[in-house]
């Protein structure tokens, strides 16, 4: 029922470190080969809790934005690095008399490392970066917890050399509330640090530039 | 002519401010978001579930009416404090009143001194009332449970108070039939007027 308060800011000092470390591996690297592409499609998002969330179902959202993709390491081609720059909607909903939904319109930044299996089907692994923008819920930002961290599984299918297809499974890490439990009386029994995000997504990938970019002569 | 122009803009602006801070504002519970969530912020909302019904109240100004007000009533003499939340369950209109003796609130800054009060509704010196249709014998069962003020503060004025809480009582209905007001919660701003009457005997 209670899950321990993370603390976020070890959390977000950490995963600017792992930018700043992925960004310095793409500078340094002398012949990087960069892909970069626009991204969009659609996903089916939900939470998961702790706490009893009655009559909780899934909502479809969308998804947009831009992919950047470096192969730092000259002797390991199968092995790349993802950075994405999307927006991204989650949320969920309550069915009661009427339906309650609930989207969390995401700024998010994979950081994902990406394997060629074979020429057109690689997987890939990481962890999402989000910060909520935007919510259709009054006050919603004073509810829920603006940073979001997850852990990131997907697929990548190539279809043409420009065009791929995409999935992927985001398993989000931190609680999105920060509330009180209160019992039938009004007696404030614990705080609870529940609701994860939880979004599985499906998009197409169109590669706009695929060349080796020198930063070198 | 120019000047009264102005004036008026600036009326209109103060009237749109004073009415626009004084309207409820429903923060839906992330939990269950059919009732408002605890605040402590003077959203001038409450609610509660009635057994499997959903009790809110939303202070509303409209153009001639203000609806869903709380009301705080004193009665010195008697030393005696009445809170009525109007509100609605299922649309139909009801509220939840508690009366309170022994507090010693004689005037309207007494209202601070709730501050952290757990009041223990015992049916007898203090108790709560749910109340659907108001008939002489709606007084006659009395809510036991407990009416906790969590936060009390002075608002942007001193003649205005907010004051925050949870509740929750059973009672009787006329049918024997055990009513269930549960998780309840408000979270109120009090003007000295027009929500704070001194009772006159």
């Amino acid at each position: 029922m209670r899950t321990p308060k993370i603390n976020i800011e070890p959390i977000v000092q950490l995963t600017l470190q792992i930018v700043l470390f992925i960004s310095l591996t793409f500078v340094c690297s002398i012949n990087s080969k960069a892909q970069i592409a626009i991204i969009a499609g659609g996903n089916y998002s939900t939470i998961r809790s702790n706490v009893n969330l009655e009559n909780k179902g899934p909502i479809i959202g969308y998804n947009f934005g831009l992919s950047f993709q470096y192969y730092p390491f000259k002797n390991i081609q199968k092995l790349s690095i993802l950075n994405e720059l999307e927006y991204i909607q989650k949320g969920y909903q309550q069915d009661f008399e009427k339906k309650y939904s609930f989207k969390f319109n995401y700024l998010a930044l994979p950081i994902l490392i990406s394997y060629s299996v074979s020429k057109n089907l690689s997987i890939h692994t990481g962890v999402e970066l989000s910060d909520l923008i935007t919510t259709n819920i009054k006050q919603g930002t004073k509810t829920y917890n603006n940073f979001d961290l997850g852990l990131v599984l997907g697929l990548n299918c190539l279809i043409d050399k420009r065009l791929s297809c995409y999935s992927r499974l985001t398993y989000g890490l931190i609680p999105m509330v920060d509330y009180y439990e209160i019992d039938e009386l009004g007696n404030f029994k614990s705080k609870i640090h529940d609701l994860k995000n939880i979004s599985a997504t499906i998009g197409i990938k169109f590669n706009l530039y695929n060349e080796k970019i020198l930063l070198h002569k | 002519m120019r000047k009264y122009y102005y004036t008026n803009s600036l009326l209109l602006v103060v009237i749109f401010l004073f009415v626009t801070a004084c309207e409820g504002i429903f923060v839906p519970d992330p939990i269950d978001p059919r009732i408002p969530k605890y605040t402590e912020e003077g959203n001038n909302v409450a609610g509660a579930y009635i057994d499997n019904n959903i009790w809110e109240s939303v202070v509303k100004i409209g153009y001639l009416n203000v609806s869903d007000q709380p009301l705080f009533t004193v009665d010195q003499e008697n030393n005696s404090l009445l809170l009525r939340f109007s509100g609605s369950t299922s649309r139909k209109s009801s509220s939840i009143e508690f009366h309170l003796k022994g507090l010693n609130i004689s005037n309207f800054g007494d209202l601070v001194t709730l501050k952290g009060q757990n009041i223990q509704l015992d049916g007898i010196k203090n108790a709560g009332y749910y109340i659907e249709n108001y008939t002489p014998p709606t007084y006659a069962y009395k809510g036991i449970g407990q009416l906790y003020f969590r936060n009390v503060r002075i608002g942007n004025s001193s003649s205005r108070i907010i004051l925050s809480g949870t509740f929750g009582f059973s009672i009787h209905d006329p049918n024997g039939k055990i009513i269930k007001v549960s998780s309840g919660r408000f979270d109120y701003i009090i003007s000295e007027n027009p929500n704070f009457q001194l009772q006159r005997h």
